[in-house]
């Protein structure tokens, strides 16, 4: 899975904001502000993974257990997913 | 004389301009009293809050303010917005080339924003002024039109166009305003007719420049930055400038120095009033915001200009009364004399400006001019109920902020008399 394309990241201060362009703006109004670990997520996701890489980088990259990394990539994916922004796969 | 947040300001626009964040050290021991909220609404004023907020987001004093979260909310949907309309900008030009019709040249706007580096989505820019030569204005329309732009003048005429400085363009998806020109400077008055005939072969010596494999088109870098300056002092003849387009002219000076021909620039800036100007913007450049462009001769009047930038705004935008201001600036320039009767002819103006004067409100006056007292009439009714809005003083604070002007001006030859 991955995030469509047509999104623009910025941070902002400590906030990350990813910001839709072209068709995308007119599928998803406003833009999705995300925290560091979304944000760490949401680069990874710009090319293709599952959900069991994310836990993995997640677990590496931020020192948290397995089930720790896993809730929150799982809670993470759920969001994108309500947000539309994955492909469809 | 400036005072210690505006001098702040100036401080973190320099930091802006080189790319780098505020030391806050520095901001401790230089300046002694300041308030972030007062910076923060000079910043906004003045265009450039996102630049602003961002070199100084790592300042510990700022991060504690309690203006601090309201502000990264506004500069993130700020910064959002730009993001928006550079894509729908770079979408546009990939129709035109699609199109095949001659490119329009982009005029500040995103020629100022690529200066910026890593802070270019950071430079807000309410619109997009866009210049083409008339005979392809139809063709250019349409083509905006098919992307979803609605024109505010969807009648204008062949007639019309020769008159008017611009025809707006807005795309509600992005955001997005193209203002497409026929003309670089416009008409309005004998110094503007004056000054663009220098831009009359731009179109002809334009540049071609690429963003993201999006072709554009530009003026060569020796009419870009007269144009820059030229259009930073047409707006001190009416609204006002702010510092924003001070910053894009240093930078443009400073990035493309060895391209630009200065004895040309100096030449046509000289033959247009426009020296002394940017006599004073260098000076302000090397002063305040490390920024050193040679400049001929010495600086006229830098301690006026530069409080004048800060109370204006962008574009002399920050209060009704400079918005009203406006009018009488302009007539005085238009005027060009500021003896007992030229004063006399400049009020008579602003009760009854021509029809020529009103034609880019109302374009129907080219070919309806018996229109012309109804328009009078409709002016003086929004003067009235701005007045009322404003406690009932807009005449003498304008008139008071006009009089500051019109002595400024006078300094730089562009108004003359006692």
């Amino acid at each position: 899975m991955k995030i469509k394309s047509g999104f623009i990241v910025r941070k902002i201060a400590d906030q990350h904001m990813t910001v839709p362009v072209g068709e995308r703006s007119q599928e998803l109004h406003g833009m999705i502000g995300l925290n560091e670990t979304g944000a760490f997520l949401w680069k990874l996701l710009e090319e293709d993974q599952t959900e069991e890489s994310l836990v993995s980088a997640l677990t590496l990259d931020y020192e948290v257990t397995q089930d720790q990394a896993k809730t929150s990539v799982q809670t993470f994916l759920s969001r994108l997913k309500d947000e539309g922004v994955l492909e469809d796969e | 004389m400036l005072t210690e947040d505006q001098k702040v300001v100036l401080y973190l626009f320099k930091c802006a301009l080189h790319g780098q964040k505020a030391d806050p050290r520095r901001l401790k021991t230089e300046y002694s009293s300041f308030s972030w909220t007062t910076v923060m609404e000079i910043a906004r004023s003045h265009n450039i809050l996102p630049v602003i907020f961002s070199v100084s987001e790592d300042v510990a004093d700022f991060v504690r303010h309690p203006d601090f979260p309201k502000l990264t909310r506004q500069v993130m949907s700020m910064v959002a917005g730009q993001i928006q309309r550079n894509q729908a900008l770079l979408e546009l030009y990939r129709a035109f080339g699609k199109a095949q019709v001659p490119l329009p040249l982009v005029m500040k706007g995103i020629v100022c924003r690529e200066l910026y580096g890593d802070y270019a989505d950071y430079r807000p820019s309410s619109d997009e002024d866009l210049l083409v030569a008339r005979e392809d204005f139809f063709a250019v329309a349409e083509v905006l039109k098919e992307q979803g732009f609605v024109s505010d003048k969807p009648g204008v005429t062949p007639a019309q166009l020769e008159d008017l400085q611009e025809v707006s363009f807005f795309q509600a998806s992005s955001g997005l305003l193209v203002e497409l020109h026929v003309n670089a400077i416009g008409h309005e008055n004998l110094w503007r007719r004056g000054v663009n005939e220098s831009f009359n072969n731009v179109i002809a010596h334009s540049r071609v420049f690429c963003i993201d494999d999006v072709t554009f088109r530009a003026m060569e870098h020796t009419e870009e930055f007269v144009f820059l300056t030229f259009h930073a002092l047409k707006h001190l003849t009416c609204g006002g400038v702010g510092i924003r387009q001070i910053g894009d002219i240093l930078l443009y000076a400073e990035k493309f120095y060895d391209a630009i021909d200065w004895d040309k620039v100096w030449q046509i800036l000289e033959e247009n009033k426009g020296s002394q100007f940017l006599t004073d913007i260098c000076f302000i450049g090397e002063k305040y915001l490390g920024i050193s462009v040679k400049s001929q001769g010495s600086p006229c009047c830098p301690g006026d200009l530069l409080p004048e930038i800060f109370v204006s705004g962008a574009f002399g935008n920050s209060t009704q009364e400079q918005r009203t201001a406006v009018h009488l600036t302009g007539a005085a320039v238009s005027n060009g004399d500021n003896t007992w009767f030229g004063r006399l002819h400049v009020f008579m103006t602003l009760i009854f400006p021509g029809r020529y004067d009103l034609l880019n409100m109302h374009p129907e006056l080219k070919e309806k001019p018996w229109l012309l007292p109804v328009c009078w009439v409709r002016r003086w009714m929004r003067f009235i109920r701005h007045n009322r809005e404003t406690g009932g003083n807009l005449a003498a604070k304008s008139l008071a902020i006009g009089r500051r002007r019109v002595r400024l001006l006078k300094k730089y030859g562009l108004v003359s008399g006692l």
